[in-house]
């Protein structure tokens, strides 16, 4: 009708509050599941009341040290977005925000532009100097303060972050499967440096409904939508139901890819954040294991039976180079024959996978 | 080897025997044996991002045109691929399941699925064939994509 504008969008806010972990995950799935075309957004928040671990689709479920979460009492659960194996408990709010696919941008990281930058919004709006670093890490610095990722199910497309109020580093360390206690170590090491939480970052008096009520309020500000808190409708409340059951079978939680490491060929490599990632592989008698942080080596150890007590010297050549071939192959020419089979076993480790 | 009749719409290569899929920029060639390949367009592939990994639905599987034929990921993206024809699945690429980023690098040349097709004839009618249709309907894309920001111009 002439003269009568039309009205704001709704943006539904749906919050689960403290679940089972299985609805954690299931939450979400439901939700895009039961979306149609030119439905509201939705913004769904709930904590899982138990610790567990998820893994993304594509990932082998032997990158999870299966025995250690067994010990821990870990549930393994598999997620249809990316991303690796992580650690998941109470200290940790999820958020997801859910649209229809046709209102989303088909490139992904404009997809992840404009869905986390509302996120980002609210961090500092806690307190928190969060940015975007690279497509999807929600960082303060170099160090990640939100793990996020993103997916189309069914008609919909849904962009999923936590909110990291305390983090047991040492526990998301004990669940990988990892080569060696060395790289356990290392990896405990950059994780520590590189994965922060709302808490170390100085906002340790945020509460839950605080970063809830924040989130909200910028995800309907960037959407320019009128929010509207509601409980799930029936079909979405099935649609969760049925992932429940999906996420639960065994043929699920093996995946399409399990048995198909995912990553460098010849190596183990595990991401701590944008930028800064863990390498370790071996040929023969002749072994590498080296962390990059923000395109350079920053640590470097090479072990090989016949090295000649030139191990060090290999390693300290490294420290500091680019991570790129070039710049590794020109570090190692003086070392020859060695040097030459060393660059080889570098190189799948130079780029994060 | 395939002797390909390639043309150019922008900067973007494509070949006058592949039909598209004109939403989810993939494209269908019919093989000699009745057979269909299927892989993404240039436009595809790029929006993709940088694919790090690949999935399919097992061969054997039967999948209805817009259903999904597996899935891919970038940059911690997980989107389905949606079958541009119904058919059987009766082999996996595995180049492409080995080197996902194959897809971006030479989209044309990687196919992922072969289908064998269960309605093709009255399917290939809703998809993009013929030169001059292809140029029309992908110089309409560019334009599209590039008005949103979604590919380099």
């Amino acid at each position: 009708m002439a003269g009568i504008p039309d009205p704001k969008p709704t943006l539904r806010v749906l919050d689960a509050g403290t679940v089972s972990a299985l609805r954690s995950q299931c939450l979400w799935h439901g939700i895009a599941s039961a979306m149609s075309p030119g439905d509201a957004p939705v913004l769904s928040f709930c904590r899982p009341a138990e610790p567990y671990v998820s893994i993304g689709f594509h990932r082998a479920i032997e990158e999870i040290d299966r025995k250690a979460c067994r010990r821990l009492g870990l549930p393994i659960l598999r997620r249809q977005i990316g991303g690796g194996p992580v650690y998941i408990d109470r200290d940790q709010l999820f958020f997801q925000i859910t649209v229809p696919v046709d209102s989303a941008p088909a490139r992904v990281d404009r997809l992840y532009r404009d869905y986390l930058s509302p996120a980002v919004r609210a961090f500092r709006r806690l307190g928190v100097d969060a940015r975007l670093r690279g497509s999807n890490d929600i960082a303060v610095g170099n160090r990640r303060l939100s793990g996020t990722g993103a997916g189309r199910i069914g008609d919909a497309v849904t962009v999923v972050g936590n909110v990291i109020f305390r983090f047991e580093h040492r526990v998301m360390i004990e669940i990988l499967a990892l080569p060696s206690e060395a790289m356990r170590r290392e990896c405990c090491r950059l994780m520590r440096t590189h994965v922060s939480t709302l808490g170390a970052e100085g906002a340790d008096r945020t509460t839950f409904a605080r970063a809830r009520e924040e989130l909200t309020r910028a995800y309907g500000e960037a959407l320019g939508s009128v929010v509207q808190t509601e409980s799930a409708t029936e079909a979405e409340e099935r649609a969760i139901a049925g992932w429940e059951e999906t996420l639960s079978t065994s043929s699920w939680l093996w995946g399409p890819r399990s048995g198909r490491w995912f990553g460098p060929r010849g190596g183990r490599q595990v991401k701590i954040c944008a930028g800064v990632w863990v390498f370790a592989a071996h040929r023969g008698d002749l072994g590498v294991q080296m962390s990059v942080v923000d395109g350079r080596l920053e640590r470097v150890w090479i072990h090989g039976a016949e090295l000649n007590g030139e191990a060090e010297r290999l390693g300290g050549a490294l420290e500091g180079a680019l991570a790129e071939p070039a710049a590794v192959e020109k570090r190692l020419a003086p070392f020859c024959e060695t040097g030459r089979r060393l660059a080889e076993l570098v190189a799948p480790g130079l780029t994060l996978h | 080897m395939k002797n390909h009749k390639l043309f150019s719409v922008g900067r973007y290569d494509l070949d006058e025997d592949l039909y598209f899929e004109p939403t989810t920029h993939l494209w269908v060639s019919r093989q000699a044996d009745g057979r269909v390949q299927c892989g993404f367009d240039p436009l595809g592939a790029e929006t993709s991002g940088d694919i790090v990994a690949v999935s399919f639905e097992a061969v054997g599987s039967v999948v209805g045109r817009g259903a999904s034929l597996g899935h891919l990921e970038a940059a911690k993206f997980v989107g389905p691929v949606l079958a541009p024809v119904s058919g059987k699945i009766v082999a996996h690429n595995d180049v492409v399941l080995a080197n996902p980023t194959e897809i971006n690098r030479a989209p044309l040349e990687r196919w992922l699925v072969e289908l064998e097709p269960i309605d093709l004839e009255a399917e290939l009618e809703r998809l993009i064939h013929g030169r001059e249709q292809v140029v029309s309907w992908f110089a309409a894309e560019i334009e599209r994509f590039e008005s949103k920001g979604m590919v380099a111009e």
